[in-house]
């Protein structure tokens, strides 16, 4: 029972035979990884220099648009590629305001959000089958009830994390690419000194935000939830905002943060089950305010890439 | 001379950009098959058509342009704070338990007392995010977002809690607050629902305005933006200036949750002012920062809120409509500031040339 200290209330009442440690890495498994895609993209967005708060909107209508293609029969794989597609296709245009007309990008950030929401709506309101897709959410490898424990019977989407991951880590720290990337963001006048185009590499780098965030679309409207409905992301993006500072914009750390919250998301919705006797709403804030106290105890001399929101003009 | 050429040209490009937001809204509308036209007047006619529908503008622009001073505020002094949601939501909170614990109180004392508590209580949301700042390094942009999440469940807390503010068994809720500790209505007896609260909000932004632009403390504030090296420098705290930043910014979001609750809804209900917050943001990024446009840009937001109720009802066409122009007047702000740099610049140099 070491795992629940840390957490006194709940220890002080709770029905350990309701604990069902399985169970609760299964969830925290799912609900982390579907944050990870998504806080993996905006970990490159981020080290070339590019602070993308429409993250939150990249991600909804991705989800959306991972939906639209299962309802026209593309499957779960077209519906994947569909989502990859329309996330690449919003950071374009994100890039379009943040790069060409350097538009201040927390300003681009909100619009997109907004625009995203309200399209994405407007869509399921007038497709309301979106909300179910029926039967073509995405499978597990493992059937659940049999040997396995809950933890390694998920989804495909969930697995999928793992080579995402580590692909995304060669990437970034051990390609050319990857150090091109990081040289944009941290210093792009020497960047462009070098023969580097500061803004080429930059679309590079928010396109591929753009199709990780549309693989977590995916794994959250075809395999968290089978189907699309009104803002379902209600905010998860901005959640993988915080996991990218939090994993202090390394692809591993910030994987783990996204898991960090996801362990607490699943504490906070099992505490019920387990027989905790505290309100429900302040059970809820418990994942927020767990991100609160660990970014404050953690974050301590961790520093964002230098030219982080800034956009590149070449001195005359 | 130069100026006034400036400001035309910044105007027409504002226009533009709200021109932008509606064609990009009639296209979608058009998409969908429904009539352009008739959604286009069901907008106007639900926020200007009537006078509770003008009503109904102007105090949705009171909530917007008091969240749009507070970003504005926490922007003036270097910190992006995107909190405005819960401070909005726990200052209302606070505005309401204040109020309803004085009630008893001769009449405008419980109304005062409702909006120092909803100020204290919002700017005790922004200060915590500027305390974590300035002692612990937290990025200001993560921790009022993940403070908007808390704030919630607090207020939802507290409504449903029978030691706290909850009413009855019904549905959580606070109580009714009474007429002592209500915003007066500015037209009684007429259909429009217009109270102080819309003074109020244009006094704020007038004295915001005014402290910053022309007080010593203001300056400080400023000077802190703009070169926080230079600030210390000079002996002022960065770290205790965050703090105190992020408290006027949480307060006047605080006042903005008051103005809802002690000015309309007159009860504290779960979520009662969700979007609020990040629309009045939205009205500080196309003010560009300035508190004084912030004034017009409300009242077009607050235009666009209202006017959104009776898309549904009269067109069938889904008010999420309303997020779409929002967000397309956004774009067109954020994607013209280098045309509008660059037009101000260019007749600089053209005046420059002629002088």
């Amino acid at each position: 029972m070491n795992a629940f200290m840390i957490h006194p209330f709940v220890l002080a009442a709770f029905d350990a035979s309701a604990v069902n440690l399985s169970k609760l890495g299964g969830q925290a498994l799912r609900l982390g990884v579907l944050i990870a895609f998504v806080a993996l993209g905006e970990t490159v967005s981020q080290r070339a220099g590019v602070i993308n708060i429409g993250i939150e909107g990249v991600f909804l209508s991705s989800a959306c648009a991972a939906a639209v293609a299962a309802y026209l029969g593309w499957g779960v794989w077209g519906g994947f590629a569909a989502a990859m597609v329309c996330g690449m296709a919003v950071m374009a245009l994100i890039a379009l305001l943040v790069l060409v007309l350097k538009a201040d990008q927390i300003v681009t950030g909100f619009g997109v959000n907004l625009v995203t929401l309200g399209i994405t709506t407007i869509v399921v309101k007038s497709v309301p089958e979106l909300n179910s897709v029926d039967g073509l959410t995405i499978k597990r490898p493992f059937g659940r009830g049999g040997w396995l424990p809950d933890l390694f019977t998920q989804k495909v989407s969930v697995f999928l994390i793992v080579p995402v991951a580590a692909v995304l880590w060669f990437v970034l720290m051990r390609t050319t690419w990857g150090l091109r990337v990081k040289s944009v963001g941290e210093a792009p006048a020497a960047a462009d000194a070098a023969g580097l185009s500061v803004n080429r590499v930059r679309f590079q780098a928010m396109l591929l935000c753009g199709l990780l965030a549309g693989m977590g679309g995916a794994a959250l409207s075809l395999g968290q939830a089978p189907g699309f409905t009104e803002n379902m992301v209600s905010g998860r993006g901005f959640i993988a905002l915080v996991a990218v500072i939090f994993g202090r914009w390394k692809p591993v750390q910030v994987v783990l943060g996204c898991l960090f919250f996801g362990l607490f998301e699943a504490l906070s919705l099992q505490a019920s089950a387990w027989g905790v006797d505290l309100p429900s709403q302040l059970v809820n804030a418990v994942p927020y305010v767990a991100c609160l106290l660990a970014l404050s105890i953690f974050l301590k001399g961790s520093t964002p890439p230098a030219a982080m929101a800034k956009p590149f003009e070449r001195k005359r | 001379m130069r100026l006034s050429a400036n400001a035309v040209r910044s105007a027409a490009i504002s226009l533009g950009g709200i021109a932008f937001g509606f064609v990009i809204g009639g296209l979608v509308v058009a998409i969908q098959g429904k009539p352009v036209g008739a959604s286009l007047s069901a907008l106007i006619e639900g926020s200007f058509g009537s006078e509770f529908a003008v009503g109904n503008t102007l105090t949705k622009a009171a909530v917007l342009l008091l969240v749009a001073c507070g970003y504005i505020f926490a922007t003036k002094g270097g910190l992006v704070s995107i909190g405005a949601e819960g401070q909005l939501h726990v200052g209302g909170l606070c505005g309401a338990a204040a109020a309803l614990a004085t009630t008893d109180l001769p009449s405008p004392l419980p109304a005062i007392i409702g909006l120092l508590g909803g100020f204290v209580g919002g700017g005790i949301w922004g200060a915590i995010a500027g305390w974590l700042r300035a002692k612990r390094g937290v990025n200001v942009v993560i921790s009022t977002l993940l403070l908007n999440y808390i704030g919630l469940r607090l207020v939802e807390f507290a409504i449903d809690s029978k030691s706290l503010l909850r009413d009855g068994d019904a549905e959580p809720q606070s109580a009714r607050i009474a007429q002592s500790g209500r915003l007066w209505r500015l037209l009684p007896g007429t259909t429009s629902t217009v109270h102080l609260g819309v003074i109020l909000a244009v006094l704020f932004a007038v004295a915001i305005w005014f402290v910053l632009n022309r007080t010593v403390p203001g300056f400080r504030v400023r000077m802190l933006g703009l070169n926080p090296a230079m600030a210390s420098r000079v002996g002022v705290s960065v770290q205790s200036m965050s703090v105190r930043v992020m408290f006027v910014s949480g307060g006047l979001g605080g006042l903005a949750g008051c103005s809802l609750i002690l000015g309309e809804q007159f009860r504290v209900t779960p979520g009662y002012g969700v979007g609020f917050g990040f629309a009045g943001i939205a009205v500080a990024l196309i003010a560009r920062a300035n508190v004084l446009s912030a004034i017009p840009a409300s009242m077009l937001f607050g235009a666009i809120l209202a006017g959104g109720n009776l898309l549904e009802a009269k067109v069938q066409v889904s008010n999420a409509l309303v997020s779409v122009i929002q967000g397309s007047i956004i774009l067109a702000a954020a994607g013209t500031a280098l045309l509008l740099a660059r037009t101000t610049r260019v007749v600089a140099d053209l005046e420059e040339a002629a002088a």
